[in-house]
């Protein structure tokens, strides 16, 4: 299990994956989008995505919890 | 002769045969061994060799400790001369009593008074407490030592080994701190002691290794993976700095890397997204105009928001301070204000020339860097800057956004010249925050609120985001083509060489530590 956490505060404006995708490290999982930026979150490892606790659209504070891999 | 050459053997031994495979079971060099890597063969010359503490309390009368525990002493690097200070773990753990630490902050007060770089190779088990008091005015010496050379000389310290309590307070005050991934271990208190003192289970490694300081505190500005690694890294950061604050030694450190102080680099005009929303990695343009594209970073895997570092223009050393888009939008927070402002405060008491290069939003906002204090942070940004005397050139790669366009150096913050690329956007705010407060009632109150919004960002971004408006009034000396870049930051440093600026006499700025 390792958990995508958001390295800003911002909001989604993109989720690229849905559950039970296989990730690979350095994949794209969303889009956070703050300070006239569109930061892509990658994954940090490879496997399977069991968990997204986002939603397009929504606020997300700095060290949140994005999606969950196993 | 025979006395002498026994005497002088049994230091040169150390701590014996058993302490110094202990040392290399480490994975470390010993003292010795790390001053013959460092430096160029058969110049170290040993100074106190034969010092020895007084201490008689708990048998200390009948313990021996072979030079103090540390070898103090000069040499040349590359052929210009160093200082050096490398603890001796193998002597009762390199631990730091009256005389060790009389050696040391001796050995600091020479380099000053020389005019020479010094380096500390710390490893020391810690504060002697067998000598009580002594110990803890020693390192009232070395302290006072340090921060008398600081801006005099640089120093350099370099952790190899355990450096807790007392021995972490002096590498931190140095200039640069490097650390040993696997050896070195800095911390104001071992995992023991704060378990008594708070309850907190920790191990060393997470308290005190590489992620705590090169990754969370900032504190470790190089990591290394070894001893040598260590050494070579040092070297590679020395040839980049004068050996003093004197201005002219400063050309000592120019060196011909052989490219063309002109050449063109066409990857440049493509290499950045014109729309600004799109993150790159800014490295690319670094390596791209520097000269053969060496660049020793320092912090690299803290506050990386931003980028500090040293190059050559020419074969003349520079400070390199860069946004990094790819990392939390490139937005200054307070972490990345505190590295930048001491990197320029050490480029300008040194005169090494500063090139910024922006594409920066702002400084963040939001509770959590409200509160940490954004704004003294970010100030002291704007103090190193323009208290700094350096040449400073100034290349706004894509965007530079309000308080950051002042807070990076822009001209009256302190460039002496500053570019634009053409897809630069310099403004007060970005059009969407600015369409939004102006136009504002207008917006709501229209028949299509959307349309009326998308009409307003449009004409502000038409008037407002682009590199004229400041040229226009003089604050962009000129914009450029990116692949031209080089060329003019080459041609500004030229005329800048002998920049020289008086200022009225005062202690210092109040800049807001």
């Amino acid at each position: 299990m390792a958990a995508i956490i958001s390295s800003m505060p911002g909001r989604v404006i993109d989720i690229k994956v849905t559950i039970g995708d296989e990730v690979t490290k350095g994949q794209e999982l969303c889009i956070i989008e703050a300070m006239k930026m569109q930061m892509p979150v990658n994954s940090t490892q490879n496997g399977k995505v069991i968990d997204i606790r986002i939603e397009v659209g929504q606020g997300i504070k700095k060290g949140d919890v994005l999606m969950e891999l196993e | 002769m025979e006395e002498y050459k026994a005497k002088r053997e049994k230091i040169l031994q150390m701590g014996g045969p058993k302490a110094v495979a202990q040392q290399h079971e480490r994975g470390s060099l010993t003292a010795r061994e790390r001053i013959d890597y460092f430096f160029d063969p058969g110049t170290f010359t040993e100074i106190g060799l034969y010092i020895k503490h007084r201490t008689t309390a708990f048998g200390m009368d009948k313990r021996e400790i072979p030079a103090e525990g540390l070898i103090t002493g000069f040499g040349r690097v590359n052929g210009r001369l160093v200082m050096v200070a490398a603890e001796d773990y193998t002597t009762m753990v390199g631990t730091f009593g009256e005389y060790h630490g009389k050696k040391f902050s001796e050995a600091i007060d020479l380099a000053k008074d020389m005019g020479i770089p010094f380096v500390g190779m710390n490893d020391s088990g810690g504060a002697r407490l067998q000598e009580g008091m002594d110990t803890l005015q020693s390192y009232a010496w070395l302290f006072k030592s340090q921060i008398q050379a600081s801006g005099i000389i640089p120093q350099i310290a370099l952790l190899m080994g355990p450096c807790l309590g007392g021995q972490a307070y002096h590498p931190v005050m140095q200039d640069f701190v490097f650390q040993c991934r696997e050896t070195g271990r800095m911390g104001i208190a071992g995992p023991a002691f704060v378990k008594i003192q708070t309850g907190e289970d920790i191990d060393l490694d997470t308290l005190c290794g590489v992620e705590a300081h090169a990754v969370k505190s900032g504190e470790t500005h190089v990591v290394a993976e070894d001893d040598k690694d260590c050494l070579d890294k040092t070297k590679e950061l020395l040839s980049f700095l004068p050996s003093n604050n004197k201005k002219e030694e400063r050309k000592l450190t120019y060196q011909d890397t052989g490219d063309d102080p002109e050449r063109i680099d066409l990857d440049l005009d493509a290499l950045v997204p014109e729309e600004p929303y799109i993150a790159f990695d800014m490295h690319d343009v670094i390596t791209r105009i520097i000269d053969n594209g060496h660049f020793f970073e320092i912090l690299k895997d803290f506050a990386q928001n931003v980028i500090v570092g040293f190059a050559r223009f020419n074969g003349r050393p520079a400070g390199i301070v860069a946004s990094q888009p790819m990392c939390v939008a490139g937005a200054l927070d307070c972490d990345a204000a505190d590295k930048v402002a001491r990197f320029v405060r050490f480029c300008d008491l040194f005169n090494i020339p500063l090139i910024n290069l922006h594409d920066v939003p702002g400084y963040w906002i939001g509770s959590t860097e409200e509160w940490k204090g954004i704004l003294r942070h970010g100030a002291k940004m704007l103090y190193a800057y323009i208290d700094a005397t350096v040449p400073k050139i100034t290349v706004v790669v894509r965007k530079s956004f309000a308080g950051a366009y002042t807070g990076m150096c822009c001209k009256d913050t302190g460039a002496d010249f500053m570019f634009a690329w053409p897809i630069a956007r310099i403004c007060i705010v970005g059009a969407e925050t600015a369409a939004s407060i102006i136009f504002a009632r207008e917006i709501r109150g229209a028949d299509d609120p959307k349309a009326m919004k998308a009409q307003r960002i449009a004409e502000f971004r038409e008037l407002f985001e682009n590199p004229y408006c400041a040229a226009e009034r003089g604050y962009v000396d000129d914009v450029i083509i990116p692949s031209e870049t080089r060329k003019h930051i080459n041609r500004a440093l030229d005329v800048l060489e002998n920049k020289t600026i008086a200022r009225p006499l005062r202690k210092y700025s109040n800049i807001n530590l």
